[in-house]
């Protein structure tokens, strides 16, 4: 019987013309993915394609994504019997309710997993694609696959698959079963924008019933190495959440068994009530009414009112549209409440970043709306079998057409209000900023959700011309697909992907700025287009009985008339013209290259110039520029000169210069030398010298060049001259002397791709030949500056060095700047509507240039330069400048802050807007600044040579800095809390690594070695050494290398003045530090406290311990460990604990070796919790098993221990196991 | 005066629903009589500007139906053999709707117009309940009551009665059989009665082609003498079929009650009896399954 069923079943689902799409459809997705380098980078830019990591992760999501399989099969194994009546055919047999269901559900459950298997198939397919770059790929594992498949895959389908099956027994709807899925779904999502910070991880890694959370969760810290040759275990929080999942589905299977009956037709919510027919005769005389029916155009557009407002009406009455509002909502309201953290503090809830946040978040409710209300409107007339009659009406097709098109629009615009207003209400609970109402409507009604109303059209359009609403729905997904893959590809030019338009990032500074010119027209370009689509929706739209799309293709002459042809006319004309001057503006006014064009000339610059890659150049000793700066114009000129001469012992006869592509070099000249060789397209000049440049000599080169930004470009990437907050560089904006390897083809496996070799990082530590530059500038050392910057009168401007004059001529603003002191070949230049907070401290003038808006942190900026500038002149050198000076830019720049010679500039959404309320909350502003207020030590008065670890000696020492600053601010618990996050960062990040981890000292600009990994060196260091040993050594290192430029000093300098300065017995520590990759693994296993009979406690700590070593890849071998580490005692968690020691017993250094280690103690009050490092200040991939709570204790009264808020670390340390 | 020229109409598969029809229908009640799959309501469809035909013409009142639906269905009343509601909108409501549809822009008439429909069909006191709700036999009088508005010129009922209790039915009968002078209805049915009770012209349609066309009283005088009834045991039938043209059989007392067509009497134990509609209807039918009419155009 249940063997009949669950053949029947699978039969009947493996022979639908569902099966073999939606088969098809996974197989192409999952190779694209895996077989189109670009795509499958984005799953995961260091693991082989072919990982178990990669083929886990791609199973996945697709069953995330894919939650439709199991609910359109196991819902339709149940649903097709009430939707066709057979339902009384199959009831009635001798038949038993088991066999029935579970016949259906295995049945269609085994086709569900045959779809499925299209996945790790085409996974497999696509690993041995001929074209794929060989370092890609690693070793082929087939059991990879079917272990992903069975382990991830089918658990993915049987859990949701469960479910919708439930669903649709209970409610026996088709819509109350893909609502279920769609909450569902929605209800994953809104769980994984949870996972941002740690405390939520291990309850949604639980809760996600597809394990992707658990997943992410358990390989968070894996290397390369790991992601390369492990399958994710079956133990620890994955174990726990495939058996918790798997337990629901088959609990959900007998809660099935249990309810279904036959007998009982299913629950509906609306029960529906027969009326009985009242039993009075007709009456026997019948007067029809006269009634004058009123036709024409008038009327009809009533008539077309109407029918909005009862599409609409219909749309509000059905369940599916408030689901999806509800859970709208819910996504925006997750986030909103999860604001852009960084270290765990928010930002204030300004609207310009609610607005997006919102706006990203919502997005896929509209992209639902498209799709499935489309189909809906468009077909529900039908299904219900009322269009006949609708149809015989004489209301014109238009009114019934357009009608469902606004019903559409206004559905689309009433989910942005929604969302709009919970948005609002959102910033008003958080409150801090104020809530801009304007700039809401703008983003998330008007001008940001503007491409949806257009796909809205295609949509109805598309489903008119499918002439089934599942083949439309179908092709719409297909269409936002491929859409999506090719933007990612980088193939797209606006003009023919629908609706593309270019960005128009809003910044608090600069507003929408001129953006919104391209923006205009490309909307109006798909305008056009879509009243295009419009026109044609309605011509081919089928009134009456439903026949063929190609019957109704004649008939649209005569729906349109002459009046509709016209406006289609027009239109097309319009269209066509409107294109054309876009590709004027984005193409041929301004440079367009699709990205394989970009690769080519890479490519052929490097063919052409890296002949002259260590040429001789004549050295930059001294700028002296000035620069126009043209902001509503949007240009900019620099003319000046560079003093350059000649380092070297032999003559020189030519030298290089080299700009960016962009510019426009208006004039160049070097005294005694001419223009030997000039390369326009390229960029690149070669100067002759007349008589060559001598040994010591200098000589002048002048220059005049400008870069402007007409019309509009394509991708919508503004340039760096804006209406306000104009940044740019001398990279940018200024000639280079010599070749520029930047300008090379830098991706490895593009290089391969194309038969080049590869190019070092970075030179090694021991290449003498590069530590003769800089690793910020080739061809420069330390220089003088001098500067004049003009802009428009209400602007400021600002070039590096102390202002010496402002005036204001020929209605342009002029300052005037020179640098006391010399500064690296690295400099900025700004201009914007500044309001100007000032402060003196010390004989040096503190300023911040801000918005006049962002109030909110500029007192903070200025204390923290001056507490900065404080310290540091005590602890390592005085201080070079008289002004130290702090510039707001837009955020569409970047979410960063750099810093130029007595020049910070901030980007607004880095910490002008930081919620400074709570205090508990780690103040990033102060850290920020206190860290770029360093690199005025660590960079502008020391510069590393262009060899590995030169970040170490200006980003892990600024970090450095930054720290002990703040731990003066805020004490060693916010410190401890921040290196939280650092440690975190750091590991999570190892796995990303694309070539090799290195050592700090070796260090090749690796950001999360140099900053993150960086931060917890040093302040190990300190806490072996000691704060003034440091210090000491560091202020050494500036007083023998600070302006050194011949060689410039390495970190191997630093490491021998740290050696010499901590004596030898802590060789073995900084070797470990900096000279290699440790990682330690401490666990605290047991933990006895006994009391004496004198009210004392004995205390027995035994830990584990182990050190390890780690190769480039992650690959670890344990080595002997003996070292002095932390043992710590505590009446209170550290974590619970406030600031302050009241909680601490006892945290003294012990000889901790190899394997287990046991400590004893004799203390005066009960301890509570202890462990090993606890303050975490060595690497340790599970910190959290360092700390334990008491095992046993024995005599006297327990202590109340309270809540064991610790509990979460031990189900963690008891989940993780092997980390 | 609706003139049907030359009508056809051919699905994909070679399905000729509409074979040459050509049919005029004065004012009054028309009924177009015929078995299920004869093509009335593709017919139905095509008058009611619902379908293009292949070829042909169509035209009510002056109006050129095919190049000019928009026209006629300011003049038209359909009611569709099986139509579906919104199962969440009341009745009166949905009757306000479609009174809008048909052009009555005049609240207050508009008003006056559905209640006198929701009284004349039966409705008023379940008016605000949701047509979901309904029965079979109120939603088809709420059908006749949607196409009734607007004052209509031309009423196309198709298979109105199917699926009505015999009360139901006559209630529907008196509300047709009311229905003004001057508007043309088609009665399209496969239901005899229907026909014969209401209809004083009349068509027969089968296999895509109008096979006869007049009064009911004259085609029944056509087959006047020609009726023979006869009882017999059921294992006689097949040898009677294969010696009469049997127009229908029954089951009378446990035996079988045929009824024949013959021009003369066939004899032994049949006794003549008085001709009907039905039995027109059974011998056209008959006729034209004994002797098919040439297939080699829909193979075509």
């Amino acid at each position: 019987m249940l063997g009949r069923f669950a053949a029947f079943e699978f039969r009947y689902q493996l022979l639908s013309p569902m099966f073999v799409v939606v088969t098809l459809a996974f197989f192409l997705i999952t190779f694209v993915l895996l077989a189109v380098p670009e795509a499958a980078g984005a799953l995961s830019a260091t693991a082989h394609l072919n990982s178990p990591f990669t083929i886990s992760l791609v199973t996945l999501s697709l069953g995330v994504y894919g939650i439709f399989i199991p609910t359109a099969f196991l819902s339709g194994a149940v649903l097709r019997d009430r939707h066709f009546g057979t339902e009384p055919l199959f009831f009635t047999r001798p038949v038993s309710e088991f066999g029935y269901l579970t016949g259906r559900f295995l049945g269609a459950f085994a086709v569900t997993c045959l779809v499925f298997a299209a996945v790790p198939l085409a996974a497999f397919l696509a690993s041995l694609a001929p074209w794929i770059d060989e370092a890609m790929l690693g070793p082929v594992r087939p059991l990879d696959y079917v272990y992903a498949y069975v382990v991830l895959g089918v658990p993915n389908l049987l859990v949701p698959g469960a479910l919708m099956f439930t669903v649709a027994n209970l409610t026996r709807s088709n819509m109350l079963t893909y609502t279920a899925a769609l909450a569902f779904f929605l209800l994953y999502l809104i769980g994984s924008l949870l996972t941002s910070e740690a405390q939520y991880r291990t309850l949604v890694g639980l809760l996600d019933p597809f394990g992707v959370m658990a997943f992410t969760e358990v390989t968070r810290y894996w290397t390369p190495a790991e992601m390369n040759s492990r399958l994710i275990p079956l133990d620890g929080l994955f174990l726990w959440n495939r058996l918790l999942w798997i337990g629901v589905a088959l609990a959900l299977l007998g809660l099935n068994i249990r309810l279904f009956s036959f007998r009982a037709s299913g629950w509906t919510p609306w029960r529906r009530k027969q009326q009985a027919a009242p039993a009075t005769p007709a009456p026997a005389q019948f007067e029809m009414p006269k009634v004058q029916p009123q036709f024409g155009p008038l009327v009809a557009f009533r008539q077309f009112l109407l029918r909005v407002r009862y599409e609409m009406g219909l749309i509000v009455r059905g369940v599916s549209f408030w689901v999806l509002l509800a859970f709208g909502v819910l996504l925006v309201c997750v986030v909103l409440f999860n604001l852009q953290l960084l270290y765990g503090t928010p930002v204030l809830p300004v609207t310009r970043v609610l607005a997006e946040l919102a706006a990203a978040q919502f997005s896929l409710v509209p992209m639902i709306v498209l799709i499935y209300f489309a189909s809906e409107l468009v077909w529900r007339d039908r299904i219900n079998r009322a269009h006949e009659i609708l149809d015989a009406t004489p209301t014109p097709s238009w009114a019934f057409v357009f009608a469902k098109l606004v019903a559409m629009w206004a559905m689309l615009a009433a989910l942005f209000c929604v969302a709009i207003a919970t948005a609002v209400i959102a910033q008003l609970v958080i409150g801090g900023a104020p809530v801009e109402l304007d700039l809401y409507l703008t983003q998330m009604l008007l001008i940001g959700p503007y491409n949806l109303y257009l796909i809205a059209a295609l949509s109805v359009f598309v489903q008119v011309l499918a002439n089934n609403r599942y083949l439309g729905m179908a092709l719409m997904v297909a269409y936002i697909v491929v859409r999506t893959i090719i933007g990612n590809l980088g193939f797209g030019h606006n003009l023919y992907l629908f609706p593309g338009t270019s960005a128009a990032p809003y910044s608090d500074m600069n507003g929408y700025g001129h953006f919104l010119v391209g923006r205009f027209w490309f909307e109006l370009y798909w305008t056009l287009f879509a009243g295009i689509l419009v026109a044609l929706t309605f011509a081919l739209w089928n009134r009456g009985t439903l026949s063929p799309v190609w019957r109704r293709f004649p008939l649209v002459p005569r729906r349109l008339g002459a009046a509709g042809i016209g406006a289609v006319a027009v239109l097309l004309v319009a269209f066509a013209a409107t294109g054309g001057f876009i590709f004027y503006n984005t193409n041929v006014l301004n440079p367009f290259f699709m990205p394989s064009q970009l690769r080519d000339i890479s490519v052929e610059y490097e063919e052409r110039y890296r002949q002259y890659e260590d040429a001789t150049e004549p050295r930059l000793t001294a700028v002296d520029v000035d620069v126009d700066i043209y902001p509503y114009e949007r240009r900019y000129r620099a003319r000046g000169v560079y003093t350059v001469s000649n380092a070297s012992d032999a003559p020189i006869e030519t030298m290089h210069v080299d700009y960016d592509y962009a510019l426009d070099v208006n004039d160049q000249q070097v005294e005694g030398g001419r223009l030997a060789e000039a390369d326009d397209e390229y960029s690149f000049y070669t100067l002759a010298f007349d008589t060559p440049l001598k040994p010591g000599e200098s000589r002048d080169f002048r220059f005049d060049v400008s870069r402007e930004w007409p019309g509009f470009t394509g991708g919508g990437n503004g340039g760096f001259v804006i209406w306000n907050g104009s940044f740019f560089n001398n990279f940018q904006a200024l000639p280079q002397i010599g070749f520029n390897p930047r300008k090379m083809l830098q991706d490895p496996g593009r290089r391969r791709g194309r038969g080049l070799d590869e190019i070092d990082r970075m030179p090694k530590l021991e290449d003498e030949d590069a530590a003769r530059e800089n690793y910020i500038a080739a061809n420069a050392d330390w220089l003088e500056f001098h500067a004049t910057v003009s802009t428009t009168p209400d602007q400021i401007a600002i070039a590096p060095g102390q202002l010496q004059r402002e005036w204001e001529e020929d209605g342009r603003r002029y300052f005037e700047y020179r640098m006391q002191s010399p500064i690296v070949n690295f400099f900025a230049f700004l201009s914007g509507r500044f309001a100007v907070e000032e402060a003196e401290r010390d004989g040096v003038t503190l300023q911040v240039f801000y918005h006049p808006d962002h109030t909110y942190n500029v007192e903070r900026m200025v204390e923290a330069m001056g507490d900065s500038i404080a310290y540091f002149s005590d602890a390592f050198s005085p201080f070079q400048h008289r002004q130290m000076r702090i510039f707001e830019f837009p955020a569409f720049f970047g979410q960063f802050a750099q810093s130029f010679p007595n020049t910070v500039p901030y980007s607004e959404g880095a910490g002008f807007i930081m919620d400074n309320r709570d205090p508990d909350k780690i103040d990033y502003v102060y850290y920020i600044t206190a860290h770029e207020t360093a690199h005025q030590w660590w960079a502008h008065q020391l510069i590393g040579a262009n060899v590995q670890g030169a970040t170490m000696l200006s980003e892990t020492f600024a970090q450095y800095s930054a720290l002990m600053l703040m731990e003066k601010e805020f004490g060693e618990h916010h410190i401890r809390r921040f290196l939280k996050y650092e440690l975190d960062r750091y590991l999570a990040s190892r796995g990303g690594e694309r070539i090799e981890e290195l050592p700090l000292y070796r260090v090749e600009n690796q950001q999360y070695i140099h900053y993150q990994k960086g931060s917890l060196v040093m302040y190990a260091l300190r806490d072996y050494l000691g704060e003034a040993t440091v210090n000491r050594a560091l202020s050494r290192l500036l007083d023998e290398h600070a302006y050194r430029s011949d060689p410039y000093p390495r970190s191997t300098d630093f490491l021998d003045i740290l050696r010499q300065e901590a004596g030898p017995e802590h060789d073995g520590l900084i070797e470990d530090l900096f000279e290699k990759i440790v990682l330690f693994d401490l666990r605290a296993t047991d933990l006895q406290v006994t009391e004496r009979p004198d009210g004392r406690f004995d205390v027995r700590l035994t830990a584990e311990a182990k050190k390890l070593e780690a190769d480039g890849e992650g690959e670890e071998t344990e080595v002997p460990l003996d070292y002095m580490i932390d043992i710590g005692l505590f009446t209170e968690h550290p974590d619970q604990a406030g600031a302050g020691d009241d909680h601490v017993l006892v945290l003294e250094k012990r000889r901790v070796t190899s394997g287990e280690n046991v400590f004893t103690f004799t203390v005066d009050a009960e301890p509570v919790v202890g462990g090993i490092d606890p303050y975490i200040k060595l690497i340790d991939r599970s910190s959290e098993d360092n700390l334990r709570r008491v095992d046993s204790r024995e005599g006297g009264d327990a202590v109340d221990g309270g809540q064991n808020a610790d509990a979460p670390s031990r189900v963690d340390a008891a989940l993780r196991k092997a980390g | 005066m609706l003139s049907i020229r030359n009508l056809s109409k051919t699905y994909g598969g070679g399905v000729k629903a509409l074979d040459d029809v050509s049919l005029e229908i004065p004012k009054g009640m028309f009924g177009l009589l015929g078995p299920n799959g004869a093509g009335k309501s593709t017919l139905m469809r095509t008058i009611a500007t619902l379908q293009e035909p292949d070829s042909g013409e169509i035209e009510f009142d002056g109006i050129d139906v095919l190049k000019e639906p928009e026209k006629l269905r300011r003049v038209l009343g359909y009611l569709p053999q099986e139509f579906g509601v919104y199962p969440r909108v009341s009745a009166r409501a949905m009757l306000d709707h479609l009174a809008q549809l048909k052009g009555i822009t005049n609240g207050a008439e508009r008003s006056r117009l559905v209640n006198e429909m929701l009284m004349q069909t039966n409705l008023l006191y379940v008016s605000t309940k949701s047509l979901g709700s309904y029965s079979g036999g109120m939603r088809q009088r709420w059908g006749i009551a949607q196409a009734l508005l607007g004052d209509p010129k031309l009423l196309i009922v198709d298979e109105p009665t199917a699926g009505l209790d015999p009360e139901e039915r006559n209630r529907f009968h008196n509300l047709l059989a009311e229905i003004g002078e001057n508007v043309a209805v088609i009665l399209s049915t496969h239901i005899v009665d229907d026909v014969a009770d209401l209809c004083p012209q009349m068509a027969i349609m089968d296999g895509g082609q109008i096979v006869a066309r007049g009064a009911p009283a004259d085609l029944v005088k056509q087959a006047e003498g020609k009726v023979w009834r006869t009882v017999i045991d059921k294992d006689q039938l097949e040898a009677c079929a294969a010696r009469y043209l049997v127009l229908s059989s029954r089951l009378s007392a446990g035996r079988r009650e045929i009824h024949v067509l013959s021009d003369d009497n066939p004899g032994e134990g049949f006794e003549p009896v008085r001709a009907e509609l039905e039995h027109v209807y059974f011998a056209t039918l008959a006729k034209r399954r004994a002797d098919p009419p040439a297939v080699a155009e829909a193979a075509a």
